[in-house]
This record gives structure tokens, sequence and C-alpha cells, in this order.
């Protein structure tokens, strides 16, 4: 299982939001860290085909994911950063709905939604509608949503975004435990939402990849080149964007 | 800022703007019917007026019932021209003679229905003081009736005050003058409803801060409560009065330059339908009622609404809460008869405060438990108690109302209920999810309702008036219906033969008598039974014509047979073309309300990325779609289209449909030789072909904008052209949607094929914009970068 982003470059105009971008991502959890601007929705807008890239590759197993069109979708869980719901419909309404539009067949459905509701903690409200529901339990549902038929690559935009510290940990810990046999791509600007669960930190800065690795491995490589003893993630982080 | 966020916000001003521009388009279209005789008639109007200044009121009236004789007179004369020979309409022979080529049936029905109106209004003007008079007269009368004596009775205190308030109307001076500009702005009903409309869209705008989540920012603010609920009370009330001045001002001016200035100075009561009004008011005096009453029977109706939909939290509760309201006030406005009892119900309710149009020309008076009101004096007191009390409670409720509220026992039902009622929707499959997207969460299904409900309400708008043959002709077709042969032609000389045998014996007659060889009694017996054949000859006169016009086709090469084609005329014929054009402007109307949402609604919800990155996410998602259109599409033609087939059917039935399409006489130069069974077949397929073209127009226009850019794109594209054109404005009559499906006028009329053009391009067009909803959604994508948006093409 691999997902391989090959010289993917993606211009607006006269700003560059990725510039010549590669980067090779196996079974495991990825942060990408950024700043807002950085191109990390950019990146995931390309591998979810929903913006068309000026020039490189995006290969799945090798094959362009334009090829493979809903053979790869089939296998993709994207969770966007915007929340966009039909307010009109009740929790369980729209997992069946998405689970419908994912190919899973009605009772499979019923018993994922179910299971994954329980998952989310929102076994409780799953006949309400959706427009009452608060920004962290949509967030909860959207994710559940992504979740739907095991998908083989998830891409996480902001996931945490809305949630209470303490749903921010279940979640990462709930992530952790899934990354055994998926690539995770984990976009945040938040550092510890990744730091104790990514397998490698990407960070992306005005388009390009500027460093990749093991926490450990960051944290060391920043800490020899400034000479910082008590180095960790985030000043990792700052120091890539000061 | 409140004034401006409210009244002069963009959407609050386009929402006017529509508003004023459909009133407009109803009221002309309202005085102006068939459009291409409304200047004349308006001519004709002003010169009977102005014959009428000149004389006295009874002999105004004697001359209009002689004009409405000899219009009667006309009007037979022109369907059987042979009546001129009887007694009867010898007195008209003069005049006959000089109009007989120029008389149109319709025209002398038009000009008959105008002496009618002007005659009312004569008959009126000359018995009205007459008429007061007898009010004080029948009154001592009654009461001298058991019945009516007793005084503390209800009986005789209404007569008491009928004489009472017609007391003020005695001795006014009432004449004619110029009607109709007063009448057809006071009779125009549509306008209340506009105009409460937009009232309630100020309204919304007041609430707008609790949708968006601004309510507990806004009333945690120094001038948050108390100060801005009295500033809204300000802005409902001005802009009442803004759009009320507004409104009625430019459908006055419009009824001015149609119809002229009328006197101002001139009583009010000199109008047959304000006879009853008993403020003895001129017509400038009662204009500036008319307009406060409208003002503040508006202001009131909004400030109760306000009131409900600010003191209940919960909206839906809201919604039930007024829904439940109307609903009763309706039950009582609509079914309590007026002699009723219980009347007070039905006259002090909000639709006399939406519609006070009525409270002007009928005069009632009210039982409430021991009192005696009148209609005129409830309103105007209960108007402006009620505004009082509505204008404190409403500032009182805003102020004071907090936004966060623990839902209360109705609203967890309510709730509770309707997630109940929704919880099987939870199992529909993806497919059925986008019908109930369009119909249930787009609120479709209302407009569904309201047009079906238009669709058989107006079913006499689009009826088809039917004409019983003639004995003759009714035998005629039903024998000799189909090619020409001899025997149909020996039919129709036997008949002529014995009508030209009835006429030789009245003029032998005619000669006898002259030379005193009968009597006056004998000629008059002979002439009586030839005036019999009056009928018959004209019968015989239509026989001879279809048999012409068959053998004349029949001589060029052409298949016709002789049918009744009265049905088929009524149906493709001019009279019927305005109707085919409303029938196609309605659905086109609900077609851009129905699909204007179909993709726009995913942007609104913004779930477009997230649908597209699904596996069945890109194509199955906009085959679910055009299945809708289709559905809707399917709908909406086999609705109205069957109602005026169904109601063809009811008519005439479905007679010579195998019969050649050219038999129908208007259908003589039409490229098209096939039977009219398989002309219909064509005629309503290509009219649904044309609907899908548009509804996919529509789809298009969709995809690619948002949500309220999609309705009114589509409004300006699919439906102005076509509403102009009904209107009369030939402009953009190539541009229209309308012309392709109703492509019989110039099927009939254009040379050769050149009827195809429009459909052809519309074909084009409609191909063109599917392609293109399906690369947008399929192919296309979208992203705002710095806010600019930008679409990129899939990459092959």
């Amino acid at each position: 299982m691999e997902l391989k982003i090959e010289n993917v470059t993606k211009q607006y105009g006269t700003v560059m939001a990725l510039d010549d971008f590669s980067v090779t991502l196996n079974a495991g959890v990825y942060g990408f860290l950024g700043a807002n601007g950085a191109g990390k929705s950019t990146l995931m807008n390309l591998i979810t085909d929903n913006v068309k890239r000026d020039s490189g590759k995006i290969l799945y197993d090798g094959k362009d994911i334009l090829e493979l069109g809903s053979d790869f979708r089939k296998i993709l869980g994207y969770m966007p950063q915007q929340q966009g719901f039909y307010e009109q419909m009740s929790a369980r309404g729209f997992l069946l709905y998405i689970a419908s539009l994912k190919g899973i067949k009605r009772k499979t459905a019923k018993s994922e939604t179910k299971r994954l509701l329980k998952v989310v903690n929102l076994s409780e409200h799953a006949h309400k509608k959706l427009g009452g529901f608060s920004g962290g339990m949509k967030q909860r549902l959207l994710l559940a949503a992504t979740l739907l038929g095991d998908p083989k690559v998830l891409i996480l935009d902001e996931p945490t975004a809305g949630l209470d510290p303490k749903e921010r940990v279940n979640l990462r810990t709930f992530i952790s435990e899934l990354s055994k046999d998926k690539i995770i791509v984990f976009v945040t600007h938040v550092v510890s939402d990744v730091e104790t669960i990514a397998n490698e930190i990407i960070i992306v800065k005005e388009g390009r990849l500027m460093t990749m690795g093991t926490p450990f491995d960051l944290i060391d490589e920043v800490a020899d080149k400034s000479g910082d003893e008590d180095m960790n993630l985030e000043k990792v982080y700052m120091y890539y964007f000061r | 800022m409140e004034i401006k966020r409210v009244l002069c916000s963009k959407k609050t001003v386009f929402i006017m703007a529509i508003f004023l521009i459909v009133t407009v388009w109803f009221f002309i279209k309202e005085q102006t019917g068939d459009s291409q005789y409304f200047n004349q008639l308006n001519e004709f109007r002003n010169e009977e007026m102005a014959k009428c200044q000149n004389l006295e009121p009874d002999k105004t009236v004697e001359y209009l019932k002689q004009q409405a004789s000899y219009y009667d007179a006309m009007s037979d004369l022109a369907a059987m021209p042979t009546l001129i020979e009887t007694k009867q309409y010898q007195q008209y022979a003069q005049q006959y003679e000089a109009v007989k080529d120029e008389l149109n049936p319709e025209d002398i029905d038009r000009k008959k229905a105008i002496i009618s109106e002007i005659l009312t209004a004569a008959e009126h003007v000359s018995t009205y003081e007459e008429s007061i008079a007898n009010i004080k007269e029948k009154a001592v009368k009654m009461v001298q009736i058991s019945i009516f004596a007793k005084k503390d009775s209800f009986a005789y205190k209404e007569i008491q005050k009928a004489v009472k308030d017609y007391k003020p109307l005695e001795g006014i001076l009432v004449n004619m003058g110029n009607d109709k500009v007063i009448t057809s702005v006071v009779d125009f009903q549509l306008i209340h409803y506009i105009l409460f409309a937009f009232a309630i869209v100020i309204i919304s705008q007041f609430l707008e801060d609790r949708k968006l989540g601004l309510w507990s920012m806004v009333h945690s603010e120094k001038k948050g409560r108390f100060v801005l609920a009295l500033k809204r009370v300000a802005i409902l009330f001005g802009g009442v009065v803004a759009i009320t001045v507004l409104f009625y001002g430019v459908i006055f001016a419009i009824s001015c330059k149609m119809y002229g200035v009328p006197s101002f100075s001139r009583m009010i009561q000199s109008i047959p339908e304000f006879g009853d009004f008993v403020i003895p008011l001129n017509i400038g005096g009662f204009i500036v009622v008319f307009i406060l009453t409208k003002i503040f029977a508006l202001f009131l109706t909004a400030l109760i609404i306000w009131f409900i939909m600010s003191v209940i939290q919960s909206r839906n509760v809201a919604l039930l809460v007024l829904a439940l309201m109307f609903a009763t006030e309706y039950g009582c406005f609509q079914f309590i008869a007026p002699q009723s009892n219980l009347n007070i119900f039905k006259y002090a309710n909000i639709f006399y405060y939406i519609n006070p149009s009525d409270m002007f020309t009928y005069y009632r008076n009210l039982r409430f438990i021991k009192l005696l009101i009148g209609r005129l004096e409830l309103m105007y007191v209960g108007m402006i108690v009620l505004t009082i009390v509505f204008i404190v409670i409403c500032i009182a409720t805003n102020g004071r109302k907090r936004p966060v509220k623990t839902p209360g026992k109705i609203e967890k039902m309510l709730d509770r209920c309707i997630v109940t009622i929704q919880r099987p929707f939870e199992l529909l499959p993806a497919w059925m999810v986008e019908f109930h997207k369009s119909f249930i969460w787009q609120k479709g299904i209302l407009i569904i309702a309201v047009f079906v409900y238009m669709a058989f309400s107006g079913i006499k708008d689009i009826g088809y008036t039917y004409k019983q043959s003639d004995s003759y002709l009714k035998s005629f077709y039903s024998s000799y219906s189909g090619v020409v042969t001899q025997e149909t032609i020996d039919y129709v000389n036997a008949i002529q033969a014995d009508c030209d045998n009835a006429q030789s014996s009245y003029k032998e007659a005619q000669d006898q008598y002259s030379k005193g060889l009968i009597s006056n009694s004998q000629l008059d017996k002979i002439k009586n039974i030839n005036d019999t054949y009056a009928s018959k000859r004209t019968q015989v006169l239509a026989m001879n014509k279809n048999i012409t016009y068959v053998q004349n086709l029949n001589s060029k090469g052409y298949d016709a047979h002789i049918i009744d084609d009265t049905s088929y005329r009524e149906l493709f014929g001019k009279t019927n073309y305005s109707v085919d054009n409303l029938i196609s402007i309605k659905i086109i109307f609900l077609l851009v309300l129905l699909l204007s949402g179909i993709f726009a609604f995913e942007k609104k919800s913004n779930t477009v990325n997230f649908l597209r990155s699904l596996k069945k996410g890109r194509k199955s998602i906009f085959r679910m779609k055009m299945v809708v259109t289709i559905v809707v599409t399917v709908g909406l033609w086999a609705l109205y289209y069957g109602i005026q087939l169904y109601q063809f059917y009811n008519n005439y039935g479905f007679a010579y449909l195998s019969a050649p399409l050219k038999s129908i006489k208007i259908m003589e130069n039409v490229p098209l030789n096939c039977s009219i069974g398989a002309f219909l077949i064509i005629l309503y397929m290509t009219r649904f072909v044309m609907l899908i073209c548009v509804a996919w127009i529509v789809m298009m226009i969709s995809s690619i904008v948002s949500m309220e850019i999609s309705l009114i794109a589509s409004f300006a594209v699919c439906l102005m052209p076509s509403v102009m054109i009904y209107v009369g404005i030939d402009l953009f009559k190539n541009l229209s949607v309308a012309m392709p499906i109703n492509f019989i006028e110039n099927f009939i009329n254009a040379k050769g094929y050149a009827f195809l053009i429009p459909i052809i391009l519309m074909l084009i067009f409609g191909i063109a914009s599917f392609v293109v909803s399906y690369k947008k959604w399929c192919s296309y994508a979208e992203i705002k970068v710095a806010g600019k948006k930008f679409f990129m093409k899939r990459e092959k």
C-alpha cells in the first residue's frame, strides 16, 4: 500500500499553492503541519481529485489516481476541513446516505452506522437533526462518515477542530489504533495533535516540503542546528516558521 | 444602520423590485386581457362616455339601452345574416347594411360588455338619490311590522342604524365619470398579498440575528433591547408606508395612463361599487382614506406575525402556531355565513386586514353579544386599539426576551414528533434522498401543492366553450365526414333546393300580394315559413364551404376530409395561443422553482467536495439528479397538458383522429402531411422534449452558480422573455424558451419548415446544457483561494 505524490505543482493565478511537491506515504500516520495557506488543503484536494494539478503525478500502488477513478475513491476516506451537512437529516440518516454512496450494502451499512455512532459517542443523538448539533458533534459525525466502509487511505483535514481536550485525546488514540493497515494523512496546524501519534511529520511551508521525518529525528535535527537542548516539536515548528 | 440593514439590503431591494414587476405585470394583464383590442375598446368606452356626459341621467339610460339592443341585434345578425329578413330585425336593416362586411362577433361581444358596464353606472347615478331616500321610507314601513317593532331587538336596531348611517349620503351629488381608473385599482386583489409577503420579508430581516446566531451578541449590547425593538417598530411602519404608497402609486399611475385621470372632486358614491360606502367623500378623499386604511391594516397584520415569531423561541412551534391561526381565521372567513350570529368572526378577521377592499363596497352591521357594530366602525376601532396594543407588546417582548431558553414542553413534544416522523426517511435509498432534497428540504412540495391547486382551479381559464352544431350540420358531419363523394354533394344540393324552394315561394307570394291575389295575413304566413329557413340556409352555406375547401386541397394533390374542425381550431388556433403561452409560463416557472437548487443546494450545504470524493459521488449522483429532473418535468407536463386534453376531451371528444391534418382549415398551408392523431402525438411529445431542454438549462445554471443566483439567473434566462411575450412585448421573442414549446403559431403561419429552427436551437442548447452540467459535477471541481473561485477541468 503506497501513495506517491511526485513533483506535483498547483498554481492559482500568481499564487503558487504547491511547488514541485513530492512525498511517498505508506501505512501509518503522517502529520502534515503548516500555517494557514501553506498548501495543505490544496494537497488534500489534489489527492481527492477535487482539484486539477498543473503538473506531476499522484500514484496509488503505482497507478495514477485519475486512471483509477472510482476504484481509488472506493478505498478513500476524506474528512474535509469545512463541515458540510444536510441540516434536515438525522445523524443516522446522514451516515446511511453516505454509506449508500460508498457502495456499502444496506445490511452492512446499518450495522456499521450503529457501530461508528457508538465509537464517536453519538448513539444517543442518532435520530436528531444535524441542524441541532454542536460544532464538536458535527465533527465527530463527519469522522464517522469518513470511516464508513473501512477505507485504506484516510485524509483528515483539521479533524480536531471544535473538539474538547478529552475528545481530542480520544480521537488521537482511535486514529493511532487504525494506522496499522491504513495510510492516514492528518492535516493540522496544532502540533500537539500529531506529536504523539504520527509516524512521520511533514512540514509544509509556502507550497514546499520543508522537512520530513519522525518526531524524534526532527527534534534532533533542529536541536543540532539551533543548539537548543530543550527542543520539542513545537519549537521545531516555530523554527521553520520564524 | 438597522434601517439600512432591513430596508436597503440587496436582498430586500431585489425582492421589492421583483414584487413590483410582478404586481405591475399582473395589473396590466388584468386590465388589458387580450391586449390587441384594449386601446380600441378604451377609445370606444371614452366615446360612449362623452356622448353620455351631454345627456340628462334619464336620457343617458335610455340611450344606453338602445345601444345595448343594437349590439344584441348585430351579434345575432353576425351569427345568422339571414335574420335580417325577419320582422324583429328589420329596424336595423340600414345600420346592418353599412357594417355587415366588418361585423366581428367577438368585437361586438366586447362592445356589448362595455355598454353594459356604462349602463349599470348610468342606472346607478339616475336612481341613487331615490334609493337613499327609500332607505328611510322602508325603515318607517318595516318598524310597523311586529317582528321588527321590538325596540330592544337586533332587527329594530339594525334598521335604525342603517337610517342613521345612510343619512350623510342624502342630497350628495352623484354623476357619471371615469369609474374604471378607481375600480381597476381597488379591485386588484393580488397587490394585497404581495404587500403582505413583503411585510413578511421585513419581519424575516428582524429575525435574521437569531438565524445567524447573533442574538446573544445583539441582546448584550446597550441599545440591543428596547431601543432596538422601538427602532424596528418604526422601521416596520416606515417600510409598510413606503411600499404601500409606492406600489399603489405605480398602479394608480398606470391606471391613469390607461383610462385617463379621474375627477378628484367627484363623489365616490357616483361609482356603483361604492354606492354603499356610507362616508360621503370625494374621490380624492377616498383615495387617501383607502391608502391609509391599507397602511394601518398591513402594519397591524405584520405586528401580529412579528409578535408570534418573537414570543415563541422555537421557529417550528411559531410556524405551527401561525399556521393554526391562519387556518382558523380562514375557516371563519370562508365558512361563516354573512347573516350568521357568528358573523363577527367572519368580519373581524385577519384576512380582512390583509385585503380590506371589501370594507368599502359592502354595508353590513355585525352582532357581538348585545352590541350592534358596523363593519367599518369595527375595522377602524379594532385597527387603532389593536395596533397600539401590539406595538406595546412587540416592544416589550423583543426587549425582554432572552436568547437562551430551556425548551418548553410544547417545543420538546414538537421535537419528539419531528424525530418520530423523520425516522422512516433515514432508510431512504440514495436516489430517493435526491427527491427528498428537492421536494421536502427545499420546500418543493409546497410549491407543487400551490401550483397543482392553481392548475385545477384555473381550469376555466384554459377551458373550451362547447359549440353545439346545428342539427343539419350535425347530421352532415356524422353521415358525410370523410372524402367528398357524389352522395355528399347530392345531400347538400337537396337541402339547398329545399331552401331555394322556400325562398321562391316567398317571392311568389310577395308578387301575388302586390297584385292583390293574396291577403296580408297569407303573405305573413308564407314569410314566417321562409324565416324558419334562415338557420338552414346558414348551415348549407357552411356545408358548401367545407366541400369547396376539401375539393381545392384534393385538386392540389393533398389529402383532406370533411370534418367538423371547430374543436381543433379552438385547440390549435389563435384564440388558444395566449392560453398555451400561459401554460408554458406556469410550467417553466415551476421548473425553475423546483430545479434551480438541484446542484446549487449541494454548494449551499458545503457537501460538494465530500460527495465527489465518494465512490458513487460523481456519475451516480448525477444520474440520480437527472432522474429527479425528468420526473419533475414529466409530472408538470402531464399535469398541465393532461388537464388541457382532458377538458378538450370532455367538451368535444377526440373525433377524426385518422383524418388528414389539412382537413382542419387553419392547417391548410402546413408542411406536414399526417393524420390529426399523429400530429397530436408529435405536438405533445415535442413540448415534452422542449421542456426537458428547459429543465437541463436550469440544471446547468444550478451547477455553475450559487443557490440564490441560480434562482434569479434561471428566471431571467428561462422565464422573463416568455413573460414579456405574454404581455405583448416581442423584443425577446427569439430568445424565449416558450417559443419552441408553443411552436403551433409558427407551424401554421411560417413558411415551410422555418418553424423547426427554434426547436432545433432549443435542442442544441438543451443538450449542451446537459453536457456542461455533467462535466461540472463529474469532471469539474471548484475551489476558493483568497476570495477568488477557479474552475478546473479534469485531466484525462
